[in-house]
């Protein structure tokens, strides 16, 4: 929360005399953000129950990325480091970046402050999917064969599909009906969910812990499964910056400036989808993250989705990395499940936000 | 003759709200759609644009079907004030007008020099470029309208349709915005056509009015013409007298409040009610 005062007088310097957003002018801010989310990143790997020197860390990083040999740190450091905490972090902070980007995304498509990744049904269908094989006679084998991921990742993808085709009212796709039907796919989902952890009552425990969310099975695996879909979402969405900034004005009026609304719609729709959609079925749901990140960024840097879009991802990406590190060193005993953690922690600070900028998030009819 | 409409007819579903409507608007020339609340007006601006497509009939501008055009090629044609614009709040009004060069972008493409001398000599001419670094949430009801017609300028248009530019305006700016769109329809060789309700402010600035009445045309022509004891009564079904200015012999449309009341006080018997 430090530096706020400062980012908003930044903020304010820009009233001085407008000119549009360039990438020059975007550039030193992504920069900055980034630098800070590999900062959170290192730092994160370096802490734990063991905790291991910054020099060590980067030198296990190092030995592996570049394949220079940077001096000596003992085969248990390399471990933890590589094998351990590498993948867990950085499964965080693509997660983390997944969200917040795709919340950011379906707030500007939907012109909603209330949209997150979930809306559409992501969640409530991954969790049928990852359900269904948890209660199934398979035999639920860990890492890469682990049925687990693609049942909801599949889930998620039908229930997203399910819910704009239920939307659809004759050529168009009014957003209204989008949230709604969203809504009705998650609770006949959700539902779902219900009724098999009551039918089969012995995996009801391993239902709750997949649904709570967690990165203890993180693996180099799941970020190789999830990065791809994550930076396919970043490279188509991040060029419609500028023409979600006209869909925030009304439908109708987005269309009279020439914007294909539908069109526009439907490609974010399915990139932040199955962004979503790969990213829950690695980690579970992590709710709060989606939501609350954009908005964040938004009350800090303006509304400008050029602007946005970018920071999301690196503010979710840190946020989410921080909140694990919590999650896994609050308690020696057992790991706070994430999605507590992200809600408990993040819902104050943004409150705190919220009322030093003195403003309020509007609601539209 | 820029706009020329030929038997448009439109509406939601099997309801047709709009019905063979043959309308045409000249370049530098204003046009007053005018009638009772519900009979259409904004639907033909919507099937003009196509954003409501029409069931039968063409939209010619300069005798290029609009309805073969794409959404950016429209767009870069006509431009449109809608009733109540939305302008998403925390954005400069730079930005906002900036939003009208949107058809002359590339999906992806950025704006540049040339788009910020668009938008200056927009704002220039509404008059609001002193406004530009200011957020929207923070500009006042007619400087608020000024700059949504700098955007629709923007746009660079020759087909510009307002639909209720007045509405929540005091006087001053009601005269204001109107003369405004005056004075851009003769300087520029734009084509207006707007909705307003206030029909002496019609008589005032338009060159014709377009008399709507359940989704037909009865009448178009002059001021004067049109603003008729009968064609009022046919259109808003109230009784009315028109008189003449005394400085500029311009119509004024009159409400008959004693007809009115009469007919009040035989249907009900007891109570007077005027209602507007």
């Amino acid at each position: 929360m430090i530096g706020i005062e400062r980012l908003r007088a930044a903020h304010a310097s820009r009233r001085a005399e407008p000119a549009p957003l360039t990438w020059y002018a975007l550039a030193p801010t992504i920069a900055l953000a980034a630098t800070g989310t590999v900062a959170v990143i290192v730092v994160a790997m370096c802490l734990g129950t063991t905790r291991i020197s910054p020099a060590t860390t980067l030198g296990v990083l190092g030995d592996h990325l570049l394949g220079v040999s940077a001096g000596s740190h003992s085969a248990s450091a390399d471990a933890i480091v590589w094998e351990i905490r590498a993948p867990r972090v950085l499964l965080a902070a693509l997660v983390g970046a997944t969200l917040a980007f795709a919340g950011a995304a379906y707030q500007a498509i939907f012109r909603n402050p209330l949209a997150e990744p979930y809306i559409m049904g992501v969640a409530a269908g991954a969790s049928v999917g990852a359900t269904l094989v948890i209660v199934s006679p398979l035999a639920i084998t860990a890492g890469v064969l682990s049925p687990l991921p693609p049942a909801a990742f599949a889930g998620a993808l039908i229930a997203v599909s399910l819910a704009y085709g239920l939307a659809r009212v004759g050529t168009t796709v009014p957003s209204a009906s989008l949230i709604l039907s969203g809504v009705a796919v998650s609770s006949v989902g959700t539902s779902l969910v219900t009724y098999l952890m009551l039918a089969y009552n012995t995996r009801t425990l391993a239902i709750l812990n997949w649904i709570l969310g967690s990165f203890n099975t993180a693996s180099w695996t799941k970020v190789a499964i999830a990065s791809p879909y994550a930076l396919v979402a970043f490279a188509v969405i991040l060029p419609f910056g500028r023409v979600l900034n006209v869909l925030q004005l009304d439908e109708t009026e987005a269309r009279h400036l020439g914007v294909d609304v539908d069109r526009v719609r439907l490609i974010v729709l399915v990139a932040a989808s199955l962004a979503t959609a790969a990213a829950v079925a690695v980690s579970g749901l992590i709710g709060f993250v989606g939501l609350i990140v954009p908005h964040a960024v938004r009350l800090v840097w303006g509304p400008d989705y050029r602007r946005v879009l970018p920071l999301a991802a690196f503010c979710g990406a840190s946020f989410l990395v921080l909140m694990d590190l919590i999650a896994r060193s609050a308690d020696a005993t057992f790991e706070l499940p994430i999605g507590v953690v992200t809600a408990l922690i993040g819902a104050p600070c943004f409150l705190l936000l919220l009322r030093r900028q003195g403003r309020a998030i509007e609601v539209r009819p | 003759m820029t706009l020329a409409v030929r038997g448009l007819t439109a509406g939601y579903g099997r309801r047709e709200v709009v019905r063979q409507v043959d309308l045409d608007v000249a370049a530098g020339e204003v046009v007053v759609l005018a009638g009772p609340n519900g009979c259409g007006k904004t639907t033909l601006l919507r099937t003009i644009t196509h954003v409501v497509r029409p069931a039968a009939g063409v939209v010619l501008l300069d005798g290029a079907d609009v309805g073969a055009m794409g959404t950016a090629e429209r767009a870069r044609h006509i431009a449109v004030v809608a009733q109540s614009a939305s302008l998403p709040e925390g954005m400069r009004a730079f930005d906002v007008v900036l939003m009208g060069r949107t058809p002359h972008l590339r999906l992806f493409g950025a704006e540049g020099p040339a788009d910020v001398a668009a938008v200056r000599d927009a704002m220039g001419r509404t008059d609001c470029w002193h406004l530009r670094a200011r957020l929207v949430d923070e500009l006042s009801g007619g400087e608020r309208q000024r700059v949504v017609l700098a955007r629709a300028l923007a746009q660079a248009p020759r087909l510009l349709l307002l639909d209720e530019p007045t509405a929540h305006l005091d006087l001053t700016h009601q005269l204001e915005t109107l003369s405004l769109v005056r004075r851009l329809a003769q300087s520029d060789g734009i084509a207006v056509l707007a909705v307003v309700h206030d029909l002496a402010l019609a008589a005032a600035f338009s060159d014709r009015i377009a008399l709507m009445a359940s989704g037909a045309l009865i009448a178009a022509g002059p001021p004067a013409s049109v603003l008729t004891p009968e064609l009022i009564r046919r259109a808003f079904g109230v009784a009315v007298r028109v008189v003449g200015d005394p400085m500029t012999g311009r119509p004024l449309v009159l409400p008959d409040y004693d007809a009115l009341t009469a007919a009040g006080r035989r249907r009900a018997g007891a109570t007077i009610e005027v209602t507007s």
